[in-house]
C-alpha cells in the first residue's frame, strides 16, 4: 500500500496501530477525525484517486497511531469509486481496527453500511455520532444491548465538541490489542444461506470468514478476478435458484437483508419518546402490527383466522379426494375376481387404500396451511411475529431468534432442529432444540384434519385447531422456562432481528413454497408411509384365529335382522383384530392409557406414529378399515364419531401434540447434541409431560360432564 | 392350493420388501452418520465455511 510519505504503524519501529475511519457521508466523520488526530497534526491528501483519501498521524501515549479517514459511502458494495476505495482499503489488512461513524439522529441508515462491515472479519468498534442531537430528538439508545447486537463497542461521540472521541480511541485500541474480528451478524435466511455455503465451499484457499464474504460478493454481482472458476460458476447457478425461488434479483434479495438487520438492530436498540409521523409504508405498518400491546393479539388473531380458512376452504376437495379414494376401492373389489387371493385384496384395500390413502386425503388442508404460512413469511410478517416474541421469549431465558426454528417447525421439526445453528449460544440452541417439537409439525397437522372434523362441529373447527398450536406454544415456553431455570442456567446471547420491508409476495414464490411442500407430502406417503402401512397391515393381519367364542358366521347367517347381523359382523371382526400382533401390543399398551380414555386401537396407533405422526392416521384407517364392513369414504370418520367422545378425540390430539417426536428428530436431536441423553430426555420427557396433561385433560373434562370415555 | 400358495407368496413379498426397505433405509441413515469425518457437520457438510457451523454440535 503506497501513501506517500505516511508511516504506517504496521511496519514502524516503534508500537503503532493503524485506524480506519468509515461511515456514511455527513455522519460526523470528519469532525471525529479531527478531533482525534488534532488539529495541528499532519493531514496528508493521496493523490492518484478521485476520491480524496485523508490520513493523519500522532500518538497517544507511546503509541504511534496512523489515523485513515475513508471516503464517506453508504455501502461497501464497490459500486462507486468510493466505494472501491473503501472495500479495498478495510481488506487490504492494513488496519489494525476499523471505526464507524454512526449518525445517532439515523441510525437505521447507518447500519446497512454496519451490516457489510461485520462480513468484512474486522475487528470493529461503533461511534454513536450526534448523539447529543438524537436525545434532544427524544431517541434513548441502549447502548450494551447495541454494542452486543453489532459485535464490537458503542461509545457515544459528539462531533461539535469532541465529547466522547477520546473513549472511542481507548475502545479502539483496545479492540485492536484484542485482535477480536466481528464476525458477519446478518442472516439471509435459509435459502440464501445454503446458496453461500455452496459457493463458500470453492474458496478452498480462504479461511471461513473470507470464503463467506467472497461468496456473498459474488451472489451480489461484484467480480472478483481471483476467484475459482468453479466458485463463479456455482455463483450463477445459485442465484438463478435463488432468483427462481425470491421471485426477484438475488443481490434485491440481499440488500432486504441487510436492510431487515438495520431496522431489526435499530428497533430493538433503540427508543422513540416523540411521536415521529412514520412516512413509507413499511413503518407505518410496523406501527399496527409491531405494537407492543396490540401486536400479539393481531397474530393470535390471524393465526385463528388462518387455521378456519384451511377448514373451511379445504374440506371440498377434501371429499372429492375421499371418494375418488372410495370410487378406487370400489373398482378393485368390482374386478377383483370372487374369491381369488384374498389376503392381497385385504393388503391393497385395507392396508395400501386404507393407510396411504387416508394420509393423502388431508393434502389440501396440508396445502393451505402452507399457503397461509408461506404469504406471510414471504411479506415480511413472520420476522415480525419473531420480533414480537422477543419480549415472550427473553421472559423464558431465550432471544426472539429462537422462535425463528419454532415457525420452521410448523413444516417439519427435523429442519427446525437443524436451523438452530444460527444460535451461538449453545444453551439458547439446546433449549431450542429441546422445544421445539411441541410445535405442531405439518405430519401432525394431518391427525388434525383427521379427528377435529369427526368430532367437532364446523363453527368450532378453527377454534379447536387454533387452540392446539397455541397448546403447543405454551408448552414450549414452560419447557424452556424450566430447562433455563435448571439445566440451562444463564443469559441468552444477543442477536438482532431482521426486520425485511414489507412486499407482496409473488404467485410463482407462493407457488414454489407450495408445490415444495406437496411433493414432500406426497413423497412421503409414497415411500416411508406405504412401506410402514404394508408392515401394519400385516402385524393387523397375522397371527391369523382359528377359533371364536362363538361361531359368528352361523350366527350371521340366523340373524334377526340387518342391524344385528352387521353387529355381530363387527364383534367378529374385532375378536380378529384382537388375536394379531398389533391387537397384542395395543392390549398390552392398554392399562396405561386407559386413564386417558384410550383403547388399545388408538395405543396402536400411537406406537405406530412413533415412526411417522401421519401412521397415526393410517394406522386408524387400517384397523377400522379391517374391522369395519363399510367401504363408504367417509366411514373412517363416521367410525370414530361412533366409537368415541369429542373429549377423547381433543385427548388423541393433545397426547400426539405433546408427545414423543417421530424417529427422525430423536435421531437429528442425538446428532445436533452430539448426546443420547439429550435424545432420550426429549423422548421420556415429551411422553411423560404428554400422559401427565391429557390425563388432567380428560379428568377435568370428565368432571364438567364433557363426555365419558 | 396352488392360488392360496400363490396369494401367500404375493403378501409376504410386498411385506418383506417392505420391510427390508424400512431397515435398509434406517441402516443407511446410521451409517451416513457414523462416516460423518470429523470436520463434517451434523448435517454431512463440511464445518468449514459453514454460515451454522457455529455451535454445531455435530462430530466437529
Amino acid at each position: 500500500m503506497n501513501r506517500g510519505g505516511a508511516m504506517n504503524g504496521k511496519t514502524a519501529g516503534a508500537p503503532g496501530r493503524v485506524i480506519l475511519l468509515a461511515g456514511n457521508p455527513n455522519s460526523g466523520k470528519t469532525s471525529v477525525f479531527n478531533w482525534m488526530a488534532g488539529a495541528h497534526q499532519h493531514v496528508g491528501n493521496y493523490p492518484g484517486v478521485t476520491v480524496e483519501k485523508k490520513s493523519a498521524v500522532f500518538t497517544r501515549g507511546k503509541t504511534r497511531i496512523e489515523l485513515v479517514d475513508l471516503p464517506g459511502v453508504y455501502s461497501l458494495l464497490a459500486a462507486s469509486p468510493e466505494e472501491s476505495i473503501a472495500r479495498d482499503e478495510i481488506l487490504s489488512g492494513s488496519a489494525d481496527v476499523v471505526i464507524q461513524v454512526m449518525d445517532a439522529t439515523n441510525l437505521e441508515r447507518n447500519l446497512h453500511l454496519t451490516a457489510q462491515l461485520t462480513e468484512m472479519g474486522v475487528p470493529v468498534v461503533y461511534a454513536l455520532n450526534m448523539s447529543d442531537e438524537a436525545e434532544a430528538n427524544g431517541l434513548r439508545f441502549d447502548l450494551d444491548l447495541l454494542s452486543s447486537l453489532l459485535g464490537g463497542p458503542v461509545v457515544p461521540t459528539n462531533g461539535s465538541n469532541g465529547d466522547g472521541v477520546g473513549a472511542l480511541l481507548e475502545a479502539a485500541l483496545e479492540m485492536a490489542a484484542s485482535g477480536r474480528i466481528c464476525t458477519g451478524r446478518v442472516f439471509y435466511g435459509l435459502d440464501i444461506e445454503s446458496s453461500v455455503a455452496a459457493i463458500a465451499e470453492r474458496f478452498e484457499g480462504d479461511d471461513a470468514v473470507s470464503a463467506r464474504r467472497r461468496a456473498i460478493a459474488l451472489l451480489d454481482g461484484l467480480d472478483d478476478p481471483h476467484a475459482p472458476a468453479g466458485a463463479v460458476e456455482a455463483a450463477g447457478q445459485e442465484a438463478g435458484r435463488l432468483e427462481k425461488r425470491g421471485g426477484r434479483p438475488v443481490d434485491v434479495q440481499l440488500a432486504e437483508a441487510r436492510y431487515g438487520f438495520a431496522l431489526g438492530a435499530a428497533t430493538e436498540a433503540s427508543q422513540s419518546e416523540a411521536h415521529h409521523v412514520r412516512r413509507d409504508r413499511t413503518r407505518r405498518l410496523d406501527a399496527v402490527l409491531l405494537h407492543r400491546v396490540w401486536g400479539l393479539p393481531i397474530f393470535v388473531a390471524l393465526m385463528w383466522a388462518l387455521f378456519n380458512l384451511v377448514f373451511a376452504l379445504g374440506e371440498p376437495p377434501m371429499q372429492w379426494i375421499e371418494a375418488g379414494l372410495g370410487w378406487l376401492s370400489d373398482r378393485v373389489l368390482a374386478v377383483w375376481p370372487d374369491g381369488a387371493a384374498p389376503l392381497l385384496q385385504s393388503l391393497v384395500v385395507d392396508g395400501i387404500l386404507g393407510g396411504v390413502g387416508g394420509v393423502i386425503s388431508f393434502l389440501p388442508n396440508i396445502l393451505l396451511l402452507f399457503l397461509g404460512i408461506a404469504f406471510l413469511e414471504d411479506t415480511g410478517y413472520m420476522a415480525r411475529v419473531a420480533f414480537l416474541m422477543d419480549r415472550v421469549m427473553h421472559k423464558m431465558g431465550l432471544h426472539g431468534k429462537s422462535f425463528i426454528p419454532m415457525l420452521i417447525g410448523l413444516g417439519c421439526t427435523v429442519p427446525a432442529i437443524l436451523a438452530t445453528r444460527t444460535l451461538e449460544s449453545r444453551r439458547d440452541r439446546f433449549t431450542t432444540i429441546m422445544v421445539s417439537p411441541f410445535v405442531s409439525c405439518g405430519a401432525r397437522l394431518t391427525i388434525y384434519a383427521l379427528l377435529i372434523p369427526a368430532f367437532f362441529a364446523p363453527a368450532w373447527r378453527g377454534w379447536v385447531l387454533w387452540g392446539l398450536y397455541m397448546a403447543g406454544i405454551l408448552a414450549a415456553i414452560g419447557v424452556a422456562r424450566l430447562l433455563r431455570g435448571t439445566l440451562l442456567r444463564g443469559d441468552s446471547a444477543p442477536f438482532v432481528m431482521e426486520l425485511p420491508p414489507f412486499r407482496l409476495p409473488t404467485w410463482r414464490s407462493v407457488g414454489i413454497h407450495m408445490w415444495d411442500r406437496a411433493w414432500m407430502y406426497l413423497q412421503k406417503a409414497g415411500t416411508v408411509i406405504l412401506a410402514i402401512s404394508i408392515v401394519l397391515w400385516a402385524l393387523g393381519t397375522f397371527p391369523r384365529r382359528a377359533e371364536f367364542s362363538r361361531d359368528y358366521a352361523a350366527a350371521i347367517e340366523q340373524a334377526a335382522g340387518p342391524a344385528e347381523a352387521a353387529e355381530l359382523e363387527a364383534a367378529w371382526q374385532a375378536e380378529r383384530l384382537a388375536h394379531t400382533a398389533i391387537g397384542r401390543i395395543g392390549r398390552g399398551l392398554e392399562p396405561v392409557l386407559r386413564p386417558l380414555g384410550f383403547d388399545w386401537r388408538v395405543g396402536t396407533a400411537l406406537v405406530g406414529a412413533f415412526a411417522a405422526k401421519e401412521v397415526f392416521v393410517a394406522q386408524m384407517g387400517i384397523v377400522f378399515s379391517l374391522g369395519s364392513v363399510e367401504d363408504e369414504p367417509d366411514s373412517l370418520r363416521r367410525t370414530l364419531r361412533e366409537q368415541y367422545s369429542p373429549l377423547q378425540g381433543l385427548a388423541m390430539m393433545l397426547f400426539c401434540l405433546l408427545s414423543a417426536p417421530c424417529m427422525a428428530t430423536i435421531a437429528v436431536t442425538r446428532r445436533e447434541t452430539n448426546s443420547w441423553s439429550w435424545a432420550l430426555g426429549m423422548l421420556v420427557g415429551m411422553t411423560v409431560i404428554a400422559w401427565g396433561v391429557t390425563f388432567a385433560v380428560v379428568q377435568a373434562g370428565l368432571w364438567l360432564g364433557w363426555g365419558v370415555p | 392350493m396352488n392360488a392360496q400358495w400363490a396369494d401367500w407368496m404375493a403378501v409376504g413379498l410386498a411385506v418383506a420388501l417392505a420391510a427390508a426397505w424400512l431397515g435398509f433405509r434406517i441402516c443407511r441413515q446410521w451409517r451416513r452418520q457414523k462416516e460423518a469425518r470429523p470436520g463434517t457437520g451434523a448435517c454431512g457438510s463440511k464445518c468449514e465455511d459453514c454460515p451454522f457451523s457455529k455451535g454445531c454440535g455435530g462430530r466437529n
